[in-house]
């Protein structure tokens, strides 16, 4: 049964250890923290090259308490399903006990799962390993310097997407990740965000005990790409979900479900708030933005049957 | 030719420090060049940035190793590793630093010129952040004139817009008015710093295995702050949201449901002050522990 996580009854012992590089204010590091409470210590983390590697191996330390392999940017969920099918030849020759499972975890972030460790991933979920995939989404390539990625959001000023005369920074939409994770059947898909850090913990419980593979989506705020104030990612990550930019959801077995904001703030609010990479958008792109974040979260109600 | 070694934080500025200068040497006729070098690290851990100036073409490309110069952006480093290596004896080091000169001396083993800066407080007053690499321009042009004074405030016209330009020009003329120099003073080699043993390949395990989990705990990344949670007990409210939402772990709750912090590990992001609803978390210039 998934635990329903809170205050009193979250796990103490932290699986990620402090200690890790991870930048001042790093809300992946956060997210993974509290993901690796709820997943507790029976894992094999499959880890693509980014964010989290590097702060959390830097050789020979590692900040991982659990079992931890470091993949390339484009087999993170080819190596997971590797590990998947070796443990379960393992488990029925009797190298692993029958009565404590094992469960697999893939985490890699937004462009180690939306662009270069996509197809790998598709191949996973059509399979149907029994894994988690947790992509970290800080929608840029953070780890290398802040270039735009495939989950980069429209008008984000990024190194390779900048913001100047002649550009108003990210030209395209974010990809819909959790959207082409549902779209391939698996039993769970979620978005989450540290910033609700129950909430998160609750889902990743869910996903721990799914029977196939599961999805989750989580938004990871990140002060050095976006040019906040270290003390700010968790605030701007409530006012992502507030203003229906980062949505909520959960699709278990096909059925939608969403926490729903009973009243959406402006995403002005959102894009206004401390951020460098939004620094520079005009009235009328935040008013593009609008338009799209208002039609997708209607989508959205719509899907999980809310008018 | 003057080689010149930057010692700083990610996300203090040392890159950019080395950066302006080399901009305006050029902009003076010099030859200059500047670069950067870090590992897998991120804003708050260490980070170098070498500078050449010369009058002469430079040939060279390789980073400093002897350098004429040394500028130490933040004094928590002279704790920990060794920031006068290969620092020449006639040499020169500018550090910002509110420690003394007897301490300085002693963690560094530098018995040449000195010239000590609180650029810390001058960044915060002047810019209100605590990115002191201006700060640390105006000291270096102060003690070793390498350019003068008017060129950098030029550089940073170019740099920044007009606001950030005028608040940088200001906090540049005030280093440079409140450095304090120090003559060259024999002291004893005894207080130097070994090097640090690195791991070599040989050391490496058959598929670089790491056989000690959680061994990230060896790294105090309580060094990296530039501020710190403080906490006011009588106005906490045990709610624990602190410890939840620490990205380091560095936060712990007590059987009596208060908080302890953990300083050898907080990097001072400040969440914990933002996200406490009952005020009893503030965060303070500074890294002192306990």
């Amino acid at each position: 049964m998934a635990q329903k996580y809170n205050i009193k009854n979250m796990p103490r012992e932290e699986f990620f250890a402090s200690g890790h590089r991870g930048c001042v204010g790093c809300c992946l590091a956060l997210a993974v923290r509290l993901a690796a409470k709820a997943l507790g210590p029976d894992i094999i983390v499959v880890n693509a090259t980014g964010c989290l590697e590097i702060i959390s191996s830097a050789y020979p330390e590692t900040a991982w308490e659990v079992p931890w392999i470091h993949t390339l940017f484009e087999n993170t969920a080819a190596v997971a399903s590797g590990v998947e099918a070796a443990y379960k030849v393992m488990k029925r020759k009797g190298y692993f006990p029958a009565d404590r499972p094992v469960k697999i975890v893939a985490m890699a972030g937004d462009g180690g799962t939306a662009d270069i460790g996509f197809q790998a991933l598709s191949g996973a979920l059509e399979r149907g390993h029994e894994f988690v995939y947790i992509c970290y989404d800080n929608e840029a390539y953070m780890n290398t310097g802040v270039q735009r990625s495939g989950a980069t959001p429209y008008g984000a000023s990024t190194t390779t997407s900048p913001a100047g005369k002649a550009s108003s920074g990210q030209k395209t939409w974010k990809k819909n990740m959790p959207l082409i994770a549902v779209a391939h059947n698996i039993p769970y898909v979620a978005t989450a965000n540290p910033s609700y850090p129950f909430d998160l913990m609750n889902k990743v419980s869910k996903a721990k005990d799914v029977k196939g593979p599961a999805y989750i989506h989580v938004f990871a705020g990140c002060p050095t790409g976006w040019r906040s104030p270290s003390d700010t990612p968790v605030e701007l990550g409530k006012l992502a979900t507030q203003t229906g930019v980062f949505p909520l959801y959960e699709v278990e077995n096909g059925k939608w479900t969403m926490k729903v904001e009973s009243q959406l703030k402006p995403v002005k609010e959102y894009l206004t708030a401390s951020q460098g990479r939004y620094k520079h958008l005009s009235e009328e792109t935040i008013n593009i933005i609008q338009d799209r974040v208002t039609r997708e979260y209607a989508e959205l109600k719509s899907r999980c049957g809310i008018v | 030719m003057q080689e010149i070694r930057f010692h700083g934080r990610g996300g203090q500025g040392a890159v950019t420090s080395a950066e302006v200068i080399a901009e305006a040497a050029i902009e003076l006729g010099l030859w200059a060049q500047s670069m950067p070098s870090f590992g897998p690290e991120r804003r708050g851990a260490p980070v170098l940035a070498y500078l050449r100036v010369s009058k002469e073409p430079i040939r060279i490309r390789a980073e400093v190793a002897k350098p004429d110069i040394v500028v130490v952006l933040d004094d928590s480093l002279i704790f920990t590793i060794d920031v006068a290596s290969g620092l020449k004896a006639d040499g020169l080091l500018v550090i910002n630093s509110t420690q003394s000169e007897d301490i300085i001396r002693k963690e560094t083993g530098f018995g040449g010129k000195i010239a000590r800066i609180e650029a810390l407080k001058i960044a915060m007053e002047c810019l209100g952040v605590p990115i002191t690499n201006t700060t640390m321009i105006g000291a270096l042009i102060k003690a070793s004139g390498i350019i003068p004074l008017e060129a950098a405030q030029k550089q940073l016209s170019h740099r920044f817009n007009p606001k950030l330009a005028e608040k940088n020009a200001t906090a540049l003329k005030k280093a440079f008015e409140s450095t304090t120099i120090y003559a060259p003073k024999k002291i004893s080699a005894a207080g130097k710093k070994a090097a640090a043993k690195k791991a070599t390949w040989r050391d490496i395990l058959p598929g670089a295995l790491v056989e000690n989990p959680g061994g990230s705990k060896a790294n105090l990344t309580g060094d990296w702050r530039s501020q710190m949670p403080v906490y006011d007990k009588e106005k906490c409210s045990k709610c624990g949201l602190c410890y939840v939402f620490c990205p380091d772990a560095a936060i712990t709750i007590r059987d009596d449901k208060y908080v302890d912090f953990n300083y050898d590990y907080c990097k001072g992001c400040g969440i914990c002050a933002m996200e406490c609803p009952a005020d009893a978390i503030a965060m303070e210039a500074g890294k002192k522990k306990k």
